[in-house]
């Protein structure tokens, strides 16, 4: 479960903040696939360092339990002087792991031959893309957490990703944010706009996108919507 | 069934040992990479670096202050030195570029600290064995007198390196002139920590301020251990002691109120 009670995040002086997040409460129950439409530049990725509690808000509290996923794709930690299969065996020994599993796992699943065993410097940014995303899916977490997630160029791989989060999507929950609406479509249950510093629920993500339109587009203040 | 209490506390401190050692191994495949000597640069290079002083000493046609051989006389000031520099660099490093690591959990900045220092120390005997085997070898070193009180010496120039890395690499995590200032803060300690001469030759008035250079009480309490006709009556283990829990504590007092503060979290970015 994963609650956020009136979160604020600004930038600037408290005398004249620049909204990030203002007064944003959600509460994410186990296995609720949540979908947030949100524009680049609206706070997706603060949003998710809020909600994995790698910074902290200005007001309001967050309250995690559970196994909550690294974001989805995320390979800032891989080592760029490691082989991938000496990163994703680093990976699996942390985590207290199988090592041989994790990285057999994410072999078969990445598919990128023999580039697996050459360092993660020599990749092409579509082979690491897939290393990070065959990554994330390959390890069982309560909640999985995607901030706009890497899309694969490779639609075979893509099919792969969607097909693998569906499974892990019986057993766990998600906060996916996305400025794309087919991925919310595809996997979200409950839907919501994050734009204006504030969050909005909405029934479905037709409504998400038509509302994230008239926030954006035709510029209507978002009291009005309510 | 639920396990004993005891046993999953071993279960966990064998789980957080085999995290520490997975955070080592990658901090030794990641930072020695690219060249064929790979780890072996942690020893070659203090132990050039102090070749290197003692050929210049020699080249001067200095002799040690005390009678014992000049390469094993500086020897024991600058290993504990270079020991104490390069762990202070080390924990400064190993935050900023594991950063990322603790997002993908469950290693936490004090994993990652202690497997910093845990590495630096193994480094620290490797290049102590190195140097003092050299050492011997050129000189015939004729023993160590004290080995306990040398190896305490040692330790608390570890220690204070280790409580001071702790604290510089908070403080760079805040601002990046604390990164840049902190080997212009250190460059003093070169001079003024009894690598090059001894406290019974310093006058009083220089004494009375280098009592309060905690590393000039630990290179003199190893060359107290070292040698059998040395004995520092200036040196004393409360110094060092007081300044690594000191400085310690105030790198937790500061790492508390940084993560508290907006924008950062359990580690700020």
């Amino acid at each position: 479960m994963i609650s956020l009670i009136n979160v604020t995040r600004y930038h600037g002086p408290p005398s004249d903040p620049r909204f990030v997040l203002n007064d944003v409460s959600l509460r994410v129950e186990p296995m609720d696939r949540i979908g947030i439409l949100a524009p680049s530049g609206s706070g997706k990725s603060t949003l998710a360092r809020i909600i994995s509690g790698h910074e902290r808000p200005d007001a309001g509290h967050v309250i995690q339990r559970g196994h909550l996923s690294w974001p989805m794709g995320f390979s800032a930690a891989l080592h760029p002087a490691l082989k991938v299969a000496d990163n994703i065996a680093t990976v699996a020994t942390l985590r207290n792991m199988d090592p041989y599993e994790l990285v057999t796992k994410v072999e078969d699943f990445a598919q990128i031959g023999a580039s697996f065993f050459r360092p993660l410097s020599e990749l092409a940014p579509g082979e690491r893309s897939q290393v990070a995303l065959a990554l994330s899916l390959s390890v069982v977490f309560d909640i999985y957490l995607a901030d706009d997630m890497n899309v694969s160029a490779n639609p075979a791989f893509r099919e792969k990703c969607d097909a693998a989060l569906m499974d892990r999507l019986a057993s766990a929950g998600l906060i996916m944010m996305s400025r794309h609406p087919r991925m919310l479509k595809a996997f979200a249950t409950r839907f919501f706009v994050l734009a204006h510093a504030g969050l909005i629920e909405c029934e479905t993500a037709a409504q998400a996108e038509d509302i994230l339109n008239l926030l954006i587009h035709e510029d209507v203040p978002p009291h009005a919507i309510a | 069934m639920r396990e004993p209490q005891h046993t999953s506390l071993i279960i966990g401190l064998m789980n957080w040992l085999t995290m520490i050692r997975a955070l080592m191994e990658r901090d030794i495949a990641t930072r020695f990479s690219g060249g064929s000597l790979g780890h072996a640069w942690a020893v070659i290079i203090p132990v050039s670096w102090i070749l290197a002083i003692t050929l210049f000493f020699r080249w001067l046609g200095r002799d040690a202050p005390i009678p014992v051989s000049l390469p094993v006389f500086l020897a024991t000031g600058m290993l504990p030195y270079l020991v104490f520099r390069q762990i202070i660099t080390s924990m400064m490093r190993a935050l900023k570029s594991n950063r990322h690591l603790v997002t993908l959990g469950p290693a936490q900045p004090e994993d990652i600290f202690t497997a910093t220092a845990a590495l630096e120390l193994i480094n620290a005997a490797m290049t102590a064995a190195v140097v003092l085997c050299a050492a011997a070898l050129w000189t015939g070193l004729p023993g160590i007198h004290d080995p306990l009180t040398a190896v305490w010496g040692f330790a608390l120039a570890c220690g204070f390196g280790i409580a001071l890395g702790r604290f510089a690499a908070i403080l760079a995590l805040i601002s990046d002139s604390a990164m840049r200032l902190t080997p212009i803060v250190l460059r003093p300690f070169f001079w003024l920590s009894g690598i090059f001469f001894v406290a019974a030759e310093v006058p009083q008035w220089a004494l009375a301020w280098l009592w309060y250079n905690p590393l000039f009480h630990a290179i003199e309490i190893m060359r107290s251990g070292f040698f059998l006709n040395y004995q520092s009556l200036f040196a004393t283990s409360f110094v060092p002691i007081i300044a690594i829990a000191t400085i310690y504590m105030a790198s937790r007092i500061i790492q508390a109120y940084v993560s508290l503060q907006p924008g950062r979290g359990v580690l700020p970015a």
